[in-house]
């Protein structure tokens, strides 16, 4: 899995090129959508029993396959005023986050985004999570999408009080 | 649209059954994907030791010696050191996933292996915390928690 940087970075290009087109995808429910992007690792919390030198990740893994991110996202929609749209944005951001899951190289296994109908396992092996080349570009490709934005809003704003 | 209704009007309601329903995805994943891995892991080696097959682990380098390096995973709060049978250069700290084969004595011959360097598993940790901390941010500029109907709201 790739490390968070990549993972909010995805979520927030998808969200903003989508949004120079429909309304919906305003910052605020982009944000929902980077906090989708990372909802798959909550399964990190194993890292604390790691460090308690307990071994959970099996006990917990189901939540980082998309049947139990759907309903972890779920139960945080709950907390949301439109619960509908929150939920849809979550699992917008966890789309992109399984998307980048299934790019990565294990020597073993992959994603079983079909569990607990099948459990056959994906990935695609192109790069490792520690490729620190792929946040460089991701990140870059997010600042640029960020000021495209920025000009596109300052633009149709300026047109706004023309008219 | 009456089913919405009602599942967002008991939140209680719906929230412990999600939850429930979660949990029964957790043990049933628990319970058999050991059945189901491409390549047996650790639990499997240690239930039944399946000498001369393709197994794949991961864990810690502790040690290395000429010709490979010890590989300790963690296994239910129990350590288990493999013998790795390989000329890549490593050092102790790093971790790994190795596919190979099992031979005596937990030794394995590896025939593929994915290394991850001390510091750049560290540094994945801390670039990964960094954005955790953005994230918290931007968030909290966006939405609110509203303590009395128990939701987030926009600010803006």
């Amino acid at each position: 899995m790739p490390d968070w940087v990549t993972h909010i970075a995805v979520a927030y290009i998808l969200c903003t090129v989508i949004g120079f087109k429909y309304r919906q995808f305003n910052t605020s429910n982009t944000v929902l959508a980077m906090m989708g992007a990372v909802l798959p690792d909550v399964v990190k919390l194993g890292l604390i029993g790691e460090f308690l030198g307990y071994e959970v990740w099996n006990q917990i893994w189901a939540v980082h396959l998309p049947v139990g991110t759907l309903i972890i996202a779920g139960m945080v929609s709950l907390f949301f005023q439109d619960k509908r749209t929150a939920f849809l944005f979550f699992v917008l951001g966890a789309a992109t986050h399984y998307t980048l899951d299934l790019l990565t190289f294990n020597v073993s296994g992959g994603i079983a985004l079909l569990y607990p109908f099948y459990w056959g396992e994906w990935q695609l092996d192109l790069f490792t999570t520690e490729n620190f080349y792929v946040p460089i570009v991701v990140l870059a490709v997010a600042v640029l999408t960020y000021l495209i934005s920025r000009r596109m809003a300052k633009k149709g704003s300026k047109e706004a009080a023309v008219d | 649209m009456k089913i919405w209704k009602i599942i967002t009007s008991h939140r209680i309601i719906t929230l412990i059954v999600l939850f429930l329903i979660l949990t029964g995805f957790c043990i049933y994943y628990y319970d058999n994907f050991r059945n189901y891995q491409e390549h047996p892991g650790t639990g499997t080696i240690i239930a039944s030791y399946p000498e001369g097959e393709l197994v794949a682990v991961s864990g810690k380098v502790t040690e290395t010696f000429p010709g490979g390096f010890i590989l300790v995973d963690n296994y239910q709060g129990d350590p288990v050191a493999y013998r790795i049978l390989s000329y890549v250069k490593i050092s102790p700290g790093d971790r790994s996933q190795v596919l190979g084969v099992l031979g005596s004595n937990y030794q394995i011959t590896a025939t593929q292996m994915k290394l991850t360097e001390k510091w750049s598993y560290e540094f994945t940790l801390l670039r990964s915390f960094l954005a955790f901390l953005f994230l918290a941010f931007i968030f909290h500029y966006y939405w609110r928690f509203n303590f009395k109907d128990w939701e987030f709201t926009r600010r803006r």
